[in-house]
């Protein structure tokens, strides 16, 4: 259950936690050395040149007039124009988001759902041998690096297999129209699998341990032994009373990883050349790309922000017992 | 890391690239005292005064992850510089948009990058980075005699008076010493045997990335019809209008590859005609050009005299800033003369007008640029226009737009109705990979056809093309060369012989350079003027000799003392301050 006013209080605490993220970006890139101006301007442009470029792009106004029309475009969700591509970067962000999405979030539902599966199983199967075991491969996994993962994965499906593609997002023969056309795509998907399978290695281990941490805890309640003593079965006490009960953490996991999501895997991308907006947003730093790297980093902020409250929500939903707001 | 370079770093007294920079920049700060390693022909005065002491000098430097070699060739100078001459030059990496800022408000001391030549003419050298005024030249370098000789080889039409002038000008510059040159490049590439004939390829300065190559090189079976290369940053910018698309060779290769230009250097570099059938100078000031008949934009309509019109009068009337130096200063008018005939009116002479202006502009389809500036409503503002699937480039090159996944793959198909360059291959596929490693390995597994960049090591790509049967390896000089400024505004650097002593300095260095860090991929370089353009280098630009010793006796004669610690002092009545 939620209040109005609690609901009301906690958008607008949103919308000043976004107000201030985008501020705080505005102010730390202009305060990083260096500039826009190699991205923008050739050496070969005449100073007089130069000086028309910075005009264009507003760079010679003061920095609180920058800020003013910066602050005032963006509340009309306009974040301007990249330096570097000279295109809105709006579309740019839009391109690279689906990229970095669609491998994201496929890695994410894949490793989520496999993670609580056998976090749930390691959980009831506590103190076996296999728990153990399972327990090392997946805390073996987990501790390494994912850049290293992928390229021992690339190295060996790709350099030396021959299996997989080398990176990119496309074959050279391949051709599709639009983004669905694109996503459904075989070829799309074969480039998709090696970096999909690196993050699942390093990705399963998080819902996996949260869910069985959880599920020893649901284990020790009093309606667990009910339910045995109504002589359920093993498989419906497991999924149908323990495991909906401490799902609940790893529900707000995977709520905030859908918002880190959106920043990508930078090393993964660098890793397997996906065009995803990780890297992007590393380059548009380095390049003083402004306008590019503000409005990637707000995007990722907005989305944490919201999925955050989403997951607020979700436990109210998923948990009766839950209710924000109320006395 | 190539193992000679390894091998190298090891004999530095470091373990790895890594431990190396460190190691070697830590220098800077345990080693101002340092300089009693270096030649003992120095003067050494006791009791000099604070003031007179050479202070910290900043070496601003790309990163290692930038570009390896020319950072490692910075630490190895600036190590010299202090252990042989106790000059405490500090190494400093930072990323390339600190470094051109810095560079652009003079807050340096010495800086390094890789500078070419403009399509072939040295006019970019001479006047842009040398000359008072020139936009380039951030060194604060001024020498009134070399002013005067770098405007008069600008306005000389005389190609043979132009070179003797040319020549001066490196003569004055190599006395002087503002720049001292580490190397001119080599670079090495490689193509797929197997689907490319071998003969048929054609090497130029910019290796296998060249038109003249993409035009004639010939496919061996159907897999050698779409060459797949790659691109050493995914292209971001394809208006042949914005300082973008005309700067970095990651898009003014394409846009080059889709456009046609009255001119193009040829494959030793020299101004040739292209769309241009002939051209004749009526006066210093008036050129009339002719263009070859049966020319068609890549939608079927024919290349005329009144594109070439719209295709400068946009440029003289909106002005983009890519195009200030070689158009919109240069050019008075363009008038249409007949249908496949222009007039150039120019301002005042400008010898280099064939390679710089109509090299180095494209020909804009009027009927298209029209519409398409209409629609964007860039009227005011053509280099605004964002370039993409959706308003694609239509022009009269030897390849077409084909479809441009930003990052991910770019197709250029044959225009195979070009009416003299045709290519005979069916497609170009820009496919970047993020890592030198999956470059190799996709030469290598055939997922590329062609290297167009080799940013890795070059002895790990020659190593590759030895071991894999496929693989033809070719190696060339480019036109540019990897060299070092001093601003020549800041003390010591605003002293010649100082300069002239450096030079000494870094000619000794040039063979660890070449050999150790490059791994052999260089040639010795003495002008700012590389070699490969043997019309213009000047074979006798001075340079010093005898390395450190030779440095030494240099300062000595201006009046540069050592203390015992073999820290250099100013010469008597000058401090740093």
């Amino acid at each position: 259950m939620i209040e109005k006013r609690y609901l009301i209080r906690r958008l607008l605490l949103m919308a000043i936690s976004m107000l201030t993220v985008i501020t705080i970006l505005f102010f730390l890139f202009r305060m990083v050395p260096g500039g826009p101006m190699s991205a923008i301007m050739s050496p070969r442009m005449s100073p007089e040149a130069k000086r028309q470029v910075a005009e264009q792009f507003g760079l010679n106004e003061p920095i609180w007039k920058q800020y003013l029309l910066y602050m005032q475009n963006v509340l009309q969700l306009d974040f301007g124009r990249s330096f570097y591509y000279s295109r809105p970067v709006t579309s740019i962000i839009a391109d690279r988001f689906i990229n970095t999405m669609s491998l994201m979030l496929t890695a994410f539902l894949i490793s989520y759902t496999f993670g609580v599966f056998f976090g749930a199983h390691l959980g009831w199967i506590r103190g076996t041998g296999k728990e153990r075991a399972g327990m090392l491969v997946v805390l073996f996994i987990r501790s390494l690096p994912v850049f290293w993962t992928g390229m021992v994965v690339l190295y060996v499906f790709a350099f030396h297999l021959d299996m997989f593609p080398l990176g990119g997002m496309r074959s050279v023969s391949a051709s599709y129209t639009g983004n669905v056309g694109k996503l459904l795509s075989p070829d799309f998907l074969y480039h998709l699998a090696l970096p999909v399978f690196t993050l699942c290695t390093y990705y399963t281990g998080l819902p996996l341990l949260l869910m069985r941490n959880n599920l020893l805890e649901v284990l020790s309640e009093d309606y667990i032994d009910t339910a045995r003593a109504k002589g359920l079965s093993n498989r419906r006490i497991l999924f149908n009373h323990a495991a909906r009960n401490a799902i609940l953490p790893v529900i707000t996991a995977f709520a905030i990883a859908i918002g880190f999501a959106v920043g990508g895997q930078v090393l993964i991308e660098t890793v397997f050349s996906w065009p995803g907006l990780g890297r992007e947003m590393v380059q548009a730093s380095l390049r003083s790309d402004y306008p590019l790297a503000q409005g990637a980093f707000a995007l990722l902020s907005i989305i944490v922000i919201t999925m955050n409250f989403v997951a607020d929500i979700a436990y109210t939903v998923l948990d009766p017992r839950v209710s924000l707001g109320a006395k | 890391m190539s193992s000679t370079r390894r091998n190298f770093m090891k004999k530095m007294g470091a373990a790895g690239t890594a431990v190396g920079s460190v190691s070697l920049a830590g220098c800077s700060t345990n080693n101002n005292n340092g300089g009693n390693n270096g030649p003992s022909n120095k003067k050494v005065v006791k009791d000099l005064p604070k003031n007179r002491k050479i202070g910290k000098k900043v070496h601003l430097s790309n990163t290692e992850k930038y570009w390896a070699e020319r950072y490692q060739a910075n630490v190895v100078v600036d190590k010299w510089f202090r252990e042989k001459l106790g000059v405490p030059i500090q190494t400093k990496p930072v990323e390339i948009t600190v470094l051109t800022s810095r560079e652009d408000n003079g807050k340096f001391d010495l800086t390094t990058y890789n500078w070419c030549a403009d399509n072939g003419d040295p006019d970019g050298i001479i006047v842009n980075r040398f000359y008072k005024d020139g936009s380039e030249n951030d060194y604060g370098f001024n020498n009134q005699k070399y002013n005067e000789l770098a405007m008069k080889q600008r306005k000389e039409t005389d190609e043979k008076k132009r070179q003797e002038l040319v020549h001066e000008c490196q003569k004055i510059l190599g006395e002087q010493r503002p720049e001292n040159q580490f190397l001119y490049n080599v670079y090495p590439y490689t193509f797929n045997n197997q689907r490319i004939k071998e003969d048929s390829t054609i090497v130029t300065v910019t290796g296998l990335r060249n038109i003249w190559n993409y035009t004639q090189m010939e496919p061996k079976n159907d897999q050698g019809k779409t060459i797949v290369t790659n691109n050493w940053d995914p292209s971001d910018q394809l208006n042949p209008l914005h300082i973008n698309g005309i700067g970095p060779s990651r898009n003014w290769t394409p846009i080059r590859f889709m456009h046609d230009f009255l001119i193009r250097p040829d494959e030793n570099q020299k101004p040739t005609p292209w769309a241009a059938k002939d051209y004749e100078w009526k006066d210093d000031t008036t050129l009339t050009v002719n263009l070859k008949q049966g020319m068609t934009f890549h939608d079927g309509e024919p290349v005329t005299a009144d594109d070439v019109v719209y295709t400068f009068n946009l440029i003289l009337d909106t002005e983009p800033p890519a195009y200030t130096n070689n158009v919109v200063d240069v050019v008075k008018s363009v008038e249409k003369t007949g249908n496949l005939s222009v007039k150039f009116n120019l301002k005042e002479v400008y010898a280099p007008f064939l390679s710089t202006t109509l090299g180095l502009t494209p020909i804009l389809p009027k009927h298209y640029w029209t519409k398409l500036l209409r629609k964007t409503g860039n009227q005011k503002t053509p280099w605004k226009v964002s370039i993409s699937n959706k308003n694609p480039i239509v022009a009269s090159g030897p390849f077409k737009w084909g479809t441009w996944d930003q990052g991910s793959k770019f197709e250029m198909p044959a225009f195979k109705k070009h009416s003299f360059a045709a290519p005979n291959i069916e497609k170009r596929v820009q496919k970047p990979l993020a890592t030198r490693d999956a470059e190799v390995e996709a030469m290598k597994n055939g997922d590329y056809d062609l290297l167009d960049y080799w940013h890795g090591s070059p002895s790990s790509l020659k190593d590759a093309a030895k071991n894999t049967k496929h693989l033809t390896l070719v190696q060339t000089s480019d036109d540019c060369r990897q060299a070092c400024w001093m601003n020549t505004r800041n003390p010591p650097f605003d002293d010649v012989a100082f300069r002239q002593a450096a030079n000494a300095l870094v000619m000794s260095a040039q063979e660890v350079i070449i050999n150790e860090i490059y791994g052999g991929f260089g040639n010795k370089a003495t002008s700012p003027i590389n070699k490969t353009l043997k019309f213009w280098h000047n074979s006798d630009t001075p340079m010093f000799k005898n390395g450190a010793e030779g440095a030494v006796e240099i300062l000595k004669d201006a009046g540069y003392v050592w203390d015992e610690q073999g820290n250099m002092y100013y010469p008597e009545g000058k401090t740093g301050n």
